[in-house]
């Protein structure tokens, strides 16, 4: 008896469920339609405003992101009356309250052509003003956060507080957003192949006529800095430094950099080509890179005797520090082993 | 490693669950009038959110996610962790009447405290992994703990102050609890 | 007629959800940083908590005793759900910006308290006029604390400037902070007002079951 009770009553909340189920089942199949098309239409919207001359958007797979946690959801090529204008990447990453959604434009001639906030779930009248269209962070030219970025060249330094106003009480949202819009503009420039000229082995060894592959690697012995690859500067035939290509683990992620050696031990140039540590990418700004120049290799290379570390980001630029500062060892001592 | 310290840090303090959130107020009101209650309460609220988070992370991913019926997920979850907490309540009370009359009591209360509810949408919609889940959900449930200790100890004072007439009872609870939100405000430099 | 007025006004004042009862605060003090806000979560949750009671009343002979909290919990979460899908479809705007306050409309007490002591044992008009009438009572409360937030917070109402534009906003209101307060003082209003009104008559303390225990009769009142 108390069985047969147990099973009949099972078999009412089973039939409440399935009853329950079923309607859901057929409103979602009605609404999950709008909400796609709506998505769409967002999107689309967003797009036409990053580049409101563009004719048409398609998408490309040619731009990736080098940061495992900023996703680009969506890579478009904007087509003009005249060819492509450039690229516009649908991005996410982490912001303050969770997971923000941008649409980043950026034209062919190196500039942001416009940011379009999609979803931003930072605090209501603080973060949440990176997505206000009615927010100005500059009053006078009704500038929104957002539309500060519009006409930014890509080799700005993107640094919150400097070249970018930041929402009153939101820096983290500020950063995270700059932050976001700068990976973009670095893989579309790389993509579309412009700011070359101020890249690679060339720009850190710019005594040298010519820059071939290195014979010999250089080697590093700190442990976790692992050498990419060693190229050699000449001129005239003569071997004037060498330049390595490192990347080692820093705060969270990796480091990558360039860094040119001459011959009599003093740094030509650093580049720091790529840091995918949290927020870690405000090092990248050429300003960090710039102090190594005409240091000698045998100086204290530390943060806080030469070297200042960049604001909200000091574990990276004390990671950074320390990989030149053995990438440059490493060089100094494949110069002066010689049959490179 | 970094990654977990960050978001236990952000969920226990920078965005507490009730003091930055707004969520579970009903059983911070109702149940802080004693300061043994409030940790009672706060030690159901963990262990019941940490095996909620358990549970309905796989079922999500596992079950929802495959087969395309992401939109069961507020029916699913509800139920399964209703299901839980009777669950929880029966073996409690059969195997450690001890731990039972600790935080037993507490668990018919707990079915519809929307802190459980909120942590598991919460890991959906940050697309945490299962560690992070996890984590975040001690995380959070600690806030919780807390926060009702810290209202706890106020009204322990309270309960003596002169107060005017008009604040008595619940406004005055309200009050205390902006001070404090205040204060939280103030962790919100912790994370860069 | 004045039966159902009487019971759809009940909800309105003399037992209003928020004021009174005090259950389904979370949600009033989270999404009432804008008044839009307000009104979406105000209709959001009177639509969930009117086809609630309406379908639990017409079941209510057909639903047993003992499994009568997991049913009242299934049908609270389709209707919360169909709610969450239809304002993903046509209010995007606004699912957004209330996250995850639409889905945790499920635990709302308000909901279940009201099937639970109300509609599980009334008759379907009886319900409908309470589901209402505690929804509109939990809504015009939300606007109470949206407008006075909203407009020292953002100097604007419903998006529309109002402020002079010398008026410097006061982030605090829209802050979590500034929500509580917010709440303590209508709270401390309206309690002021009832008092007055009963004029000593003290009315029998609503007893809700989702927040405390139910030997917990305030025990602070002294």
């Amino acid at each position: 008896m108390k069985r047969w009770q147990m099973i009949k009553l099972g078999l009412i909340l089973a039939m409440y469920t399935i009853v329950g189920c079923v309607g859901l089942a057929v409103v979602y199949n009605s609404t999950s339609k709008i909400i796609a098309q709506r998505q769409e239409a967002d999107l689309q919207a967003g797009l036409h405003e990053v580049f409101p001359k563009a004719t048409g958007f398609t998408p490309t797979d040619k731009v990736k992101s080098a940061n495992p946690k900023v996703i680009f959801d969506a890579v478009y090529t904007a087509n003009g009356p005249s060819g492509a204008l450039g690229i516009a990447v649908k991005v996410q990453g982490a912001s303050y309250g969770g997971l923000t959604t941008l649409i980043v434009g950026v034209s062919t001639d190196g500039t942001i052509t416009g940011v379009k906030v999609l979803e931003n779930k930072d605090t209501p009248g603080l973060g949440a003003n990176a997505a206000n269209p009615t927010y100005y962070v500059d009053k006078a030219t009704r500038t929104t956060f957002a539309g500060q970025f519009a006409g930014k060249k890509l080799t700005d330094p993107f640094v919150v507080k400097k070249d970018v106003i930041a929402v009153t009480s939101a820096t983290i949202t500020s950063r995270s957003i700059t932050n976001l819009v700068q990976i973009v503009g670095k893989a579309a420039s790389d993509a579309l192949g412009i700011g070359g000229s101020s890249q690679g082995p060339q720009a850190v060894l710019p005594s040298a006529d010519t820059v071939r592959t290195s014979s010999k690697p250089a080697t590093s012995s700190v442990p976790g800095v692992s050498i990419l690859e060693t190229l050699v500067g000449t001129k005239a035939g003569a071997i004037v430094g060498a330049s390595a290509k490192a990347k080692a683990t820093s705060y969270d992620g990796d480091v990558t950099v360039l860094v040119g050696v001459s011959t009599d031990g003093t740094i030509l140039g650093v580049q720091i080509l790529e840091c995918t540590d949290s927020l870690g990418s405000s090092i990248l700004v050429p300003e960090f890179a710039q102090q190594f120049v005409g240091k000698k290799v045998d100086a204290a290379l530390k943060i806080g005797s030469g070297i200042t570390a960049v604001t909200g980001a000091t574990r990276s630029s004390n990671g950074a520090t320390q990989l030149v500062k053995a990438t440059a060892d490493a060089l100094v001592k494949a110069l002066a082993g010689g049959g490179l | 490693m970094s990654d977990l310290i960050k978001i236990f840090v952000a969920a226990f303090l920078i965005n507490n669950i009730i003091l930055m959130r707004f969520i579970a107020l009903c059983s911070y009101i109702g149940m802080t009038s004693d300061v043994g209650q409030s940790v009672g309460m706060g030690l159901a609220v963990t262990f019941v959110t940490v095996m909620a988070s358990a549970v309905t992370w796989p079922i999500y991913y596992w079950i929802l996610k495959p087969n395309g019926l992401e939109f069961l997920e507020i029916l699913v979850f509800i139920v399964v962790i209703a299901a839980l907490v009777q669950l929880v309540e029966f073996y409690l009370r059969k195997s450690v009447p001890t731990l039972y009359h600790a935080m037993g009591i507490y668990l018919p209360l707990i079915t519809t405290n929307c802190a459980i509810l909120a942590v598991t949408f919460d890991q959906i919609t940050s697309n945490y992994n299962f560690v992070q889940s996890i984590v975040f959900a001690v995380a959070v449930s600690l806030g919780y703990l807390l926060a009702m200790l810290l209202l706890a100890g106020v009204r322990q004072r309270l309960k003596n102050s002169p107060i005017p007439s008009f604040m008595l009872d619940t406004p005055i609870l309200y009050l205390t609890t902006s001070i404090i939100a205040v204060a939280f405000m103030g962790f919100a430099g912790l994370i860069k | 007629m004045k039966r159902l007025f009487g019971v759809f006004v009940n909800g309105l004042i003399v037992e209003n959800p928020l004021f009174v009862i005090m259950i389904g605060l979370c949600s009033a003090m989270a999404v009432t940083t804008t008044v839009a806000n307000g009104i979406g979560m105000g209709v959001a949750l009177t639509f969930v908590l009117v086809m609630s009671e309406l379908i639990i009343s017409l079941f209510r002979n057909l639903i047993p005793e003992s499994i009568r909290m997991p049913i009242f919990l299934i049908v609270i979460a389709a209707f919360t759900t169909i709610m969450d899908l239809e304002m993903k479809a046509y209010f995007p705007a606004l699912s957004k910006s209330m996250g995850v306050f639409i889905p945790l409309v499920v635990v709302n007490c308000i909901v279940m308290g009201r099937v639970e002591a109300f509609s599980s044992k009334q008759p379907v008009g009886d319900a409908v006029a309470d589901g209402l009438g505690m929804g509109i009572g939990y809504t015009w409360v939300l606007l109470a604390l949206a407008v006075v937030r909203e407009l020292l917070g953002n100097g604007t109402l419903l998006g529309f400037q109002i402020m002079p534009s010398s008026f410097e906003p006061m982030i605090f209101f829209i802050l979590p902070p500034g929500g509580f307060l917010v709440f303590a003082l209508w709270m401390a209003a309206s309690n002021d007002l009832r008092r007055k009104l009963l004029a000593g008559r003290k009315p029998a303390p609503t007893q809700d079951s989702c927040c405390t225990l139910p030997d917990n009769s305030s025990a602070e009142k002294a």
